[in-house]
């Protein structure tokens, strides 16, 4: 239909002939009755209008006209209007009217040749508008990914403001009604520590909001370096030991040493650890097993959660941007884990992939080519 | 002494109200989610009021809000205030406006509504 061109003739029989005539030139072609045929959906859908002037009424100009106004911004058509050459008066009355029209008249005789070329640089700028209207589709969906993302954002940062803030406060209120015991090195451990635990979370959303514009940009860099990934793994489960012990998640390690490959230890850590928060997250009171091993000339890490699981239509989704297979606001986080996760893996040859039941949990599996010159870079 | 329950998924708000409400003469049930708070209530409705959080797993603060309506018809005059880090259309319709603090909270202004709901409570 985008390429199709809508033919409006006097007689049937002419339609027909330019119809037959164009469709050996390798065009679609659609025979019109009446222009009023013509609405401004088929309109916006089609390739190009052929109308003959005698044709048309002086209404059914009207009415055309009120049509080419009516369609998107990203939308003019293309209309070859043919004209006989008796009628000069007629023909600059028309192209009066259609000032604005992305309209070109063919005075009557011509040879094939012109009509062809005509059509096909109608076509040709068809197909540019088209184009545009796609652009146009594909930025309002990203606009309003990122608005919505926005939102989020601000959310998930007001969480621990809201901690800091009534922090501040109390204190304030406190030391007003004259109880000396903020000072106290208790109290003030206390609140050095909730302070420091709340600006990591919101260091964190930042890293992760920056991160995704330089994922983005194609501006993350990643630095390269030898080490051991079971190292690795077990290194980061003890840093969040304490969550995992918080979350009433016992966790099996399964780690095999001397897994060493060149990967960017400061990204490989950031997935680890957003692979541990999600089991952490999505399945307290759980078992976790984590896995290290190597498999033909891959390392490969398994983070087995016994939690809610996730439902086949969601397991892909779930690496998408700002996507996350639970809605409606109750966890919490920003849906970009495991995006950046994928993101990073697939910058240094590594893939991401996960199996799931609802109900009975999940099994992230990571894996590294364990020799350099395998990465596609 | 009154009682609060405050009903707060993040782990690190729920310990600063507690400090804070327990600071001023306050006693303190703490919920994770709205499902906790309902089965506390089934046993102890002793209440003077609540603070609810909207966005939590589990039950939401909407949830909990129909749930004790339907769970506890005679709960009716109990004064929830609810907490929300989101735009106005979290908030439930017709949600009187003294009964709702924004994120992040500011310690005067939640200590004068809890004051304001709790003596009202007490003269009906």
């Amino acid at each position: 239909m985008k390429e199709t061109i809508l033919i409006l003739a006097p007689f049937g029989r002419d339609a027909e002939l330019s119809s037959s005539l164009l469709n050996k030139e390798g065009f679609n072609t659609k025979i019109l009755k009446s222009i009023n045929e013509v609405t401004l959906e088929s309109l916006q859908a089609t390739g190009a209008l052929l109308l003959t002037e005698e044709a048309l009424t002086p209404q059914d100009f009207i009415n055309l006209e009120k049509k080419l106004i009516e369609q998107d911004t990203w939308s003019d058509i293309p209309i070859i209007l043919l004209i006989s050459n008796k009628e000069q008066t007629r023909a600059h009355k028309v192209l009066n009217r259609f000032s604005k029209g992305n309209i070109t008249l063919l005075e009557r005789p011509f040879g094939l040749i012109t009509l062809v070329t005509t059509i096909n640089v109608a076509l040709r700028s068809r197909r540019r508008q088209y184009q545009v209207r796609d652009l146009l589709e594909q930025q309002e969906i990203s606009l309003r990914a990122r608005d919505e993302f926005l939102s989020i954002a601000s959310h998930e940062l007001k969480t621990p403001i809201t901690t800091l803030k009534l922090q501040v406060q109390m204190r304030k209120r406190f030391i007003k009604k004259g109880d000396t015991s903020v000072y106290s090195p208790d109290k003030v451990n206390a609140l050095i520590e909730t302070t420091e635990h709340q600006m990591a979370r919101i260091e964190r959303l930042v890293d992760d909001m920056l991160d995704i514009s330089r994922i983005e940009n194609g501006k993350l860099k990643l630095q390269f370096e030898q080490f051991d990934l079971g190292e690795l793994v077990t290194k980061t489960f003890y840093s969040l030991a304490d969550e995992f012990k918080n979350a009433k998640c016992p966790v099996e390690l399964d780690i095999k040493e001397g897994i060493v490959g060149r990967w960017d230890k400061y990204r490989i850590e950031q997935a680890i650890i957003n692979l541990f928060t999600n089991a952490i997250k999505y399945g307290s009171n759980c078992n976790v097993k984590i896995t290290v091993k190597d498999e033909s000339n891959s390392a490969v890490l398994m983070v087995k959660d016994e939690g809610m699981g996730i439902a086949p239509d969601d397991q892909s989704r779930i690496f998408q941007r700002f996507e996350r297979a639970v809605k409606g606001g109750n966890i919490s986080g920003l849906g970009l884990g495991l995006f950046i996760t994928k993101e990073i893996l697939e910058l240094q040859g590594g893939k991401i992939s996960v199996k799931s039941k609802i109900g009975e949990g999940s099994t992230f599996i990571v894996k590294l080519p364990l020799h350099e010159e395998r990465r596609n870079l | 002494m009154k009682t609060i329950m405050i009903i707060e998924d993040d782990a690190a708000i729920r310990d600063s109200l507690q400090e804070l409400l327990e600071s001023e003469g306050y006693n303190v049930i703490l919920a994770e989610h709205g499902q906790v708070a309902l089965s506390f209530l089934e046993t102890n409705q002793k209440l003077d009021a609540i603070l609810l959080d909207l966005s939590m797993p589990v039950m939401d603060g909407k949830t909990f809000l129909r749930e004790i309506t339907r769970l506890f018809p005679a709960l009716g005059r109990l004064p929830i205030i609810i907490m929300t880090a989101a735009g106005p259309g979290e908030i439930p319709r017709d949600y009187a406006k003294e009964r709702v603090l924004r994120k992040p909270l500011d310690v005067d202004e939640l200590i004068s509504k809890i004051e304001m709901v709790t003596e009202a409570a007490q003269i009906l």
